[in-house]
């Protein structure tokens, strides 16, 4: 239990990639961290007070610019990520996080469709039912993009024997 | 054990915006402007008169002799409340489905408000009017315009009846009760104005569906409780002249009792179906599937404020075009209106010939007058005036008239005394019949002849004297015929000469070669 924690190699990518082992991230992907809490925040503030208009804005506006970075960020953290994984556990968390993320942001670009749409002169939405159970997903999803997040951060993604 | 380096770096950013987020929304919490109290105390409403005292316990009883109520107990400023119109920006197709039926109307309809004012001429208390005005102006009601002396300002929302907010915030009703005994949560429609509108609102609607789609609100909406809290109507002394109970409305109990209500069929299923008539057949084959698609047209009986071939005068007799409608529009859903009204009626009733046969004075007939597509009595409503009649001919061989019965109606757009006629009349304390729908002065409510069940049938008996040397086969022409009002009650409450077309709502032609050779 003594023995020095052995870290695997330096990654061949260049500082800029979205895999920054020996900092811990990038400026880009903290933007990222720091946008998601304050989304998750907001967001279990509008599921206790929905009538806070000023807030929906901003998580709105908020979760709309991170599903436009995080898109781009995840296709190119995806590939080198998933080569680099030593452990089939992270491995599956990870996809399960990917699950989740999937989940959290479609629901919540479904979700804003309706206002969008509204902002463009057209007046749409789905039924109730739909409506309920995205907001449903959209708050569950959360939960487990959160939580997987965190155990994504804090997991090892390298095998001891293979170190 | 160190921490993974991605976590140490994350930690800090997750940590910091989440504390961020969580303090300047606190800080938004409690120094953003708080959204207006919702609620009118009673006692703020200027000049507003409570003549008919406490109830038992000593609570004020604002809206009585209506049963209304209001769930917080407070009125609602009228200036929040909002309009169908409103609404209409998002549900369109429910606003212009609505705007044609007689819900919208229902405190517009010249008729009525006539009828409303020749009430109220004749007691010492116009707030005696609530009575009526709870089922056909709840928002009136709740905002405390329904005074001798008016000091709230008017509203369009005000205007438009049995308005959206009217079900989308009711959240208890006693049918049985009736006389308007719904509870409606208007402080919910007030406070929503306060919440996201607009894009906001659609991107996150749950503060929405929480004002007008609340679990109490829904469940009600679902059952023809909500429905039976004004469709049932019961004189006493508290708003006419009964000292006893009399029943005016019963179409709650009547659906109840029947096959329909034993059924779980309720009243939305019928009156609310995309396609009335369609389901009507549907269920008179003893098909329970509930419609695909409900409506907000409430397709009842009243064919005449429908009827389009009223020209402009339907305008006028409808109380002009709604708050958020065009001309075109309001043309538009008139005529889907009156289509689906007249198609609806038509499936309500049938006439079987059930015997004819000579008799030592001439001829008898037996004919079967059929409830068969109502879940409620034949006629049911307001049966002083909502009635029916049959009119029957019989001719000989060269079309001579033999006997008729019940054609003068039609004819001479009045009352025909010798008509077999399912309709009530209201009495005064003298027993003199009142024609124009008195309900402060009515002390007695008899049935001519009653009501035909869900269902059933009611077999009428004529007995056709015949003189000799008839020549036969003779023929029976038979209608039954249905007319909303008595043109009394438009020429003595609103001062003009209308007609009140009669509606068909079934037919009966046979010859009886047998009877007369």
């Amino acid at each position: 239990m003594n023995e020095p924690v052995l870290r695997p190699p330096a990654l061949g990518f260049p500082q800029t990639a979205v895999l920054s082992h020996h900092s811990g991230g990038s400026l880009r992907s903290g933007i990222h961290s720091a946008l998601i809490s304050a989304l998750f925040v907001s967001g279990l503030w509008l599921w206790l007070w929905p009538e806070a208009s000023l807030v929906m804005w901003l998580h709105l506006t908020a979760g709309l610019v991170l599903a436009a970075a995080l898109g781009p960020w995840l296709l190119r953290h995806l590939p080198p990520g998933l080569a680099h994984s030593q452990r089939h556990l992270f491995t599956r968390i990870s996809w399960a996080l990917l699950a989740s993320w999937v989940a959290l942001i479609g629901s919540g670009l479904v979700m804003a469709l309706p206002g969008l749409l509204w902002l463009a002169g057209l007046v749409w939405f789905p039924p109730r039912e739909i409506t309920e159970a995205l907001s449903l997903l959209h708050f569950w999803a959360s939960w487990l993009a959160m939580a997987g997040l965190v155990l994504h951060l804090a997991l090892r993604h390298w095998a001891w024997s293979a170190v | 054990m160190s921490l993974k380096s991605q976590l140490r770096y994350h930690a800090k950013p997750l940590a910091l915006a989440g504390v961020a987020a969580l303090a300047g929304l606190g800080w938004w919490a409690a120094l953003a402007p708080q959204p207006p109290v919702v609620g009118v105390a009673l006692s703020d409403i200027a000049f507003y008169r409570l003549p008919f005292g406490p109830d038992a316990q000593g609570n004020d009883r604002p809206f009585w002799p209506s049963l209304l109520q209001s769930e917080t107990g407070l009125l609602s400023d009228p200036a929040r409340l909002p309009s169908s119109a409103d609404c209409a920006a998002c549900h369109p197709r429910e606003f212009t489905e609505w705007a044609g039926s007689l819900h919208a109307i229902a405190d517009r309809d010249l008729v009525y408000e006539a009828t409303v004012e020749a009430n109220e001429d004749i007691v010492r208390h116009p707030e005696q009017g609530r009575f009526c005005e709870g089922c056909h102006a709840p928002a009136e009601m709740l905002t405390g315009r329904v005074n001798s002396l008016v000091s709230v300002p008017p509203a369009d929302a005000l205007t438009e009846g049995v308005s959206c907010i009217a079900c989308h915030t009711a959240t208890h009703a006693d049918p049985l009760a009736g006389n308007g005994a719904v509870t409606l949560a208007y402080g919910r429609a007030e406070a929503e104005r306060d919440g996201p509108q607009g894009a906001a609102l659609l991107a996150d609607p749950r503060a929405h569906l929480a004002a007008f789609g609340a679990p109490d609100t829904t469940a009600l909406m679902a059952g023809a409780e909500i429905c039976g809290a004004c469709h049932t109507e019961i004189y006493d002394t508290s708003m006419s002249r009964a000292e006893t109970p009399q029943a005016v409305q019963s179409t709650f109990v009547e659906w109840r009792d029947s096959w329909y209500g034993q059924n779980g069929v309720t009243c939305q299923q019928c009156h609310m179906a995309a396609d009335p008539a369609a389901q009507v057949i549907r269920l008179r084959t003893g098909d329970l599937t509930p419609p695909e698609r409900y409506s907000h047209r409430f397709i009842g009986a009243n064919h005449v404020l429908t009827d389009t071939g009223l020209g402009e005068a339907l305008t006028v007799l409808r109380g002009g075009i709604l708050p958020g409608m065009d001309a075109a529009t309001t043309r538009d859903t008139r005529v889907e209106q009156a289509r689906q009204t007249t198609a609806f009626l038509r499936t309500a009733a049938g006439l079987d010939l059930r015997a004819a046969q000579r008799t030592d004075a001439g001829l008898r007939i037996d004919i079967a007058v059929q409830n068969l597509g109502a879940g409620h009595n034949l006629p049911t409503g307001v049966n002083d005036q909502k009635h029916m009649w049959l009119e029957v001919v019989v001719t000989d061989a060269a079309g001579a008239i033999l006997f008729r019965s019940g054609g003068a109606s039609e004819r001479l757009g009045a009352e025909d005394p010798a008509a077999v006629a399912w309709i009530e009349h209201f009495l005064d304390a003298q027993g003199e019949r009142i024609i124009n729908h008195l309900t402060f002065a009515t002390a007695e409510v008899v049935w001519i002849r009653r009501p035909i069940p869900a269902r059933g049938e009611d077999v009428v008996r004529y007995d056709v004297p015949l003189a000799a040397g008839v020549v036969g086969p003779l023929h029976i022409e038979a209608r039954l015929l249905y007319q909303i009002a008595l043109p009394d009650l438009i020429y003595m409450n609103l001062r003009r000469d209308l007609s009140v077309p009669a509606v068909t709502l079934a037919e009966l032609s046979a010859t009886l070669p047998e009877v007369v050779q």
